[in-house]
């Protein structure tokens, strides 16, 4: 299947489900749209423009590859980090968070753990003492 | 010179005045440079500040920080593609292509020109033409509220590029993404799934950041992208000023930006990221080479930076005219300037005259000042380029991070600026346009609200609203704007 | 043994900010539900910065906007009620239940004082052909639901007021939601609807500058700022929900604290500056104490409880 036709395809089933959930609002009050009629048009607007994409038979282009794992981990590193938000340490968290996303990327741990601190430092200054944010 | 101007200049011209204005513009600079803190919170966070000292000082720090942030927010759209407010959304488009072909530092000059030009324009237009500029902006009912937006959403075609249809696509993923949280009307929970923290929608700003900043990061990671970036680094950063000829061709491109940022920004509730996004495309539209914007035009570039800046004048012209907010920055100033007894209005302008001319005076001089910091910025600046790519990763994950955090202490928009941040990635990699998605989330709301509203007080009968002329008028430029396409293939 | 060593120092850290000591040994943060600039904020800003002086630490101010208030509401009410955490309370903590958009209410605080109250006002342009709020009323009787009225969105107190107006003296009007009473005065401005019903605070500048004209406060006295405007007490309708401000903690702060808390507010309450602030922004400086606060907000709740639900089905 073409890449165009799987875009086409999720954008349909989130199109059915925005239309679905919007026949669920209440209707309108005489000749005046309720809360589910913008949505609705939408989600019928979306089906359509779908459409051409998931009937168009588009030629296969060559793409590069994509390393998928590199983004994987560091989306998963940081949502690791976005769950523990909030549960203290901000500084020691935010430290050891970074340091592993740099030695993910390839940094040496010398070089990932100075740059982690002076990242942290300078959020730690701006907000927490700058701008009265409390963070931990 | 009038009495009331020599008065002004006195005010202005007291050493403690240009103290508070430059330490405005500096602290401006950098809320509006790193992304996650945007000239609003700036103004808020500084305001209760302003409590303390007279009200010219404390408007000189508050003006001063409005004018420093909107152009450094196109510093690191330019030079890492992540805008640092939403009004330099449309800056990142030609900036980046430009600093991706080695003329950073050109992009960067023509960020703090145009800035200026855009800002002393709209000065230019408020002091001319305040009160028939505010009348304009008084008479935009819901009906032209409708007519703009709808306006606005028309020009997602034009800022996809290649891909229109999946452009469009994404365009209506804005606008449903902005449907969830009360209706608008009848206040009746929309797709909030029972969290309390949707009521009021999803925020604007950490969804920017996790589609320009965090989606940006894993884009570059996915594509192996080196420890450096090799090309910006090895290239020198290149002239920051253009020639004359490259300036003859700018100067339409920025008046046009300058006039469109003015009006957009004088309607309330439309600012810098509408009027930056209409000016780029309308350039784009009367030029002859559209195929080189979002490919690094010089004019593509010039018109959105003066735009974004010309809205600045453009607010406060409502604001001072009528006491009105034209953006959200505004809507504080004006809480600030309460606070030292001065109410904006029509009264301002028949019983403190001079206060007005010290108020135009101190945005001109910070118009300038932070011209002046970016020409000698943009050198220094450009080295961001020389930062091994992990570290400015890093840096934007987490400045990112607790920038979504601060805007409203609130946790929910840390995980909204993550799942944009991936979603962003996801639709990147499938060739999704992400400019059209940013204008139905801004435009979406203008457009159902006011759309209803319109039909409230037409009874429910479509063509009323019809019948009025601005709207007519907005009706024509959206079918101008949807059908030129098909013409000019035709002609082509 | 680090950890030995480690661990009673843990629970004296631990211990310094919550038990025992003199109260307060640290900054208090004062949770804010409206964003930066507005009045609440301003109110809460000021405030903090008056009462800094007798409690001899910082207050910190924190906006929490969202769902009129109810998750800057729901997040204070949680913290530990150890009075480090306060928030600032509008008339929304009796409203934000009845709208259904999060179960907290003024029963699960601990109420500290009042300080402010903010009535309402009706006005319409200098250039409409009604001079006082039975011409109005005329007007809107002979063209049921002609006459439009903009309000600061579905549910807010300005709202409701505009709802119990109609549901008194039996008339009925088309409501234009917006987001704010700013944008709804713009509204009314531009010639786009015919009346509307905003805080005193909200509308004295742009009566003072001749564009509107108040035909009511909606209060029992007449407003400082508008002396010469009858109230509605005055024209025999005897209704009207204002806005107001207070301050509170969760449940369960220690009452030495509560008390701690409400006499540095007395005493901002009664400095020049707080005086001047009232004035200029159309607020009628009250002072509640912490029980007569509590009834008059538990008062308020059942009221709206009673009232809201039923009036915003009428509308929808």
């Amino acid at each position: 299947m073409s890449a165009d036709r799987i875009v086409g395809l999720v954008f349909a089933a989130f199109a059915a489900a925005l239309m679905a959930g919007a026949k669920a609002l209440p209707a309108g009050i005489g000749k005046q749209p309720g809360a589910g009629f913008f949505p609705f048009w939408i989600g019928v607007a979306m089906l359509l423009l779908a459409a051409p994409l998931i009937l168009k038979t588009s030629p296969e282009k060559a793409k590069e590859p994509i390393r998928w794992s590199r983004p994987a981990l560091v989306a998963g590193l940081t949502l690791v980090y976005l769950l523990l938000w909030g549960s203290g340490w901000f500084a020691l968290r935010t430290v050891v968070f970074l340091a592993l996303l740099l030695r993910l990327l390839g940094e040496s741990w010398r070089a990932g753990l100075g740059v982690s601190a002076t990242l942290t430092a300078a959020v730690v200054l701006a907000f927490q003492y700058g701008l009265r944010v409390s963070l931990e | 010179m009038t009495p009331d101007l020599l008065v002004a200049l006195r005010a202005v011209f007291e050493l403690q005045t240009l103290g508070f204005l430059a330490v405005g513009v500096v602290l401006g600079a950098i809320f509006g440079a790193l992304p996650g803190l945007t000239a609003t919170m700036g103004v808020a966070v500084l305001t209760p500040l302003t409590f303390w000292v007279s009200a010219e000082q404390g408007l000189a720090m508050l003006l001063g920080i409005y004018a420093g942030a909107i152009p450094a927010g196109g510093i690191p759209a330019i030079l890492i593609n992540v805008p640092g407010t939403p009004a330099s959304i449309a800056t990142s488009w030609d900036g980046y292509a430009l600093s991706q072909r080695g003329q950073a530092g050109l992009a960067l000059g023509l960020n703090a020109w145009m800035s200026l030009a855009g800002q002393l324009v709209s000065i230019v237009f408020l002091a001319v033409a305040a009160f028939p500029i505010a009348t304009f902006a008084l008479s935009f009912g819901p009906a032209e509220y409708f007519g703009l937006a709808l306006f606005g959403i028309s020009l997602m075609a034009g800022v996809s590029g290649k891909h229109v249809l999946k452009g469009l696509l994404a365009g209506c993923l804005g606008l449903a993404l902005a449907t969830v949280g009360l209706d608008p009307m009848t206040a009746y929970p929309r797709f909030n799934f029972g969290i309390a923290d949707f009521l009021d929608g999803i925020s604007f700003v950490p969804v920017m950041i996790g589609l320009f900043g965090l989606s940006e990061v894993l884009t570059q990671i996915s594509e192996g992208a080196g420890r450096t970036q090799t090309a910006q680094a090895d290239a020198k950063l290149g002239r920051t000023t253009p020639t004359g000829e490259e300036a003859r061709r700018i100067a339409p491109a920025a008046f046009t930006g300058a006039a469109i940022g003015t009006l957009v920004g004088a309607i309330p509730a439309a600012g810098g990221d509408v009027g930056s996004v209409i000016a780029w495309e309308q350039t784009r539209r009367l030029a002859r080479d559209k195929e080189i914007y979002g490919k690094g035009s010089l004019e593509g570039l010039s018109s959105a930076v003066a735009a974004a800046n010309a809205a600045i004048g453009g607010a406060m012209t409502t604001m001072l005219t009528l006491g009105i907010p034209g953006d959200a920055v505004s809507a504080i100033l004006i809480g600030a300037l309460l606070i030292h007894g001065i109410q904006p209005g029509p009264l301002l302008f028949q019983n403190n005259r001079p206060f007005v001319f010290t108020l135009v005076l101190l945005m001109v001089l910070a118009a300038v000042l932070v011209f002046l910091l970016g020409l000698l910025g943009a050198r220094p600046l450009a080295r961001v380029l020389r930062v091994p790519n992990p570290w400015l990763w890093a840096g934007i994950v987490l400045f990112g991070t607790v920038g979504a955090y601060a805007l409203n202490n609130a946790v929910v928009d840390v995980w909204a600026m993550y799942v944009a941040g991936v979603i962003g990635f996801l639709l990147r990699r499938a060739t999704v346009p992400l400019g059209p998605l940013v204008l139905g989330l801004i435009l979406g709301p203008m457009m159902e609200a006011n759309l209803r509203r319109a039909l409230i007080l037409s009874r429910g009968d479509w063509t009323v609203p019809l019948t009025r002329p601005i709207v007519l008028f907005f009706l024509l430029a959206t079918v101008v704007s949807l059908a030129s396409p098909f013409f000019r293939r035709k002609s082509a | 043994m680090f950890a030995r060593a480690l661990l009673p120092a843990l629970l004296l850290l631990a211990g310094c900010s919550t038990a025992d000591g003199p109260y307060p040994s640290k900054e208090i943060r004062l949770i804010v539900q409206a964003a930066p600039g507005g009045t609440s904020d301003t109110v809460s800003r000021v405030m903090a910065s008056l009462a800094e002086g007798p409690l001899g630490v910082p207050v910190v101010c924190e906006n929490k906007p969202g769902a009129s208030g109810a998750l800057a509401f729901a997040f204070t009410v949680r913290r530990p009620p150890d009075g480090y955490t306060i928030g600032h309370a509008p008339v929304e903590i009796a409203t934000v239940r009845s709208l259904g958009f999060a179960d907290v209410g003024p029963d699960d605080m601990a109420l500290i004082c009042m300080v402010s109250k903010t009535p309402p006002a009706l006005v319409v342009r200098t250039d409409a052909p009604w001079q006082s709020l039975d011409e109005l009323l005329d007007a809107a009787r002979k063209d049921p639901g002609g006459l439009i009225f903009s309000n600061s969105g579905t549910g807010s107190i300005w709202h409701f007021n505009t709802l119990l107006l109609e549901q008194r003296t039996g008339v009925r009007f088309t409501h234009l939601p917006y987001g704010g009473s700013s944008p709804a005065l713009v509204s009314l401005l531009g010639g786009h609807v015919d009346a509307a019903i905003a805080g005193v605070g909200e509308v004295v500048a742009h009566v003072q500058s001749g564009k509107l004209r108040p035909l009511a406060v909606f209060d029992e006295a007449r407003s400082s700022v508008f002396p010469d405007t009858p109230t509605t007490h005055e024209l025999g309708y005897e209704f009207g929900a204002p806005a107001w401000s207070g301050f509170f903690g969760p449940k369960g702060v220690p009452d030495d604290r509560v008390a701690k808390l409400a006499g540095a507010f007395k005493q901002a309450f009664d400095s020049e500056e707080w005086k001047e602030l009232c004035l200029e922004r159309g607020m009628t400086p009250v002072y509640l104490d912490r029980d007569a606060f509590r009834t008059f907000a538990l008062e308020q709740s059942d009221f709206f409880a009673g009232e809201l639900p039923q009036l915003l089905r009428m509308e929808r």
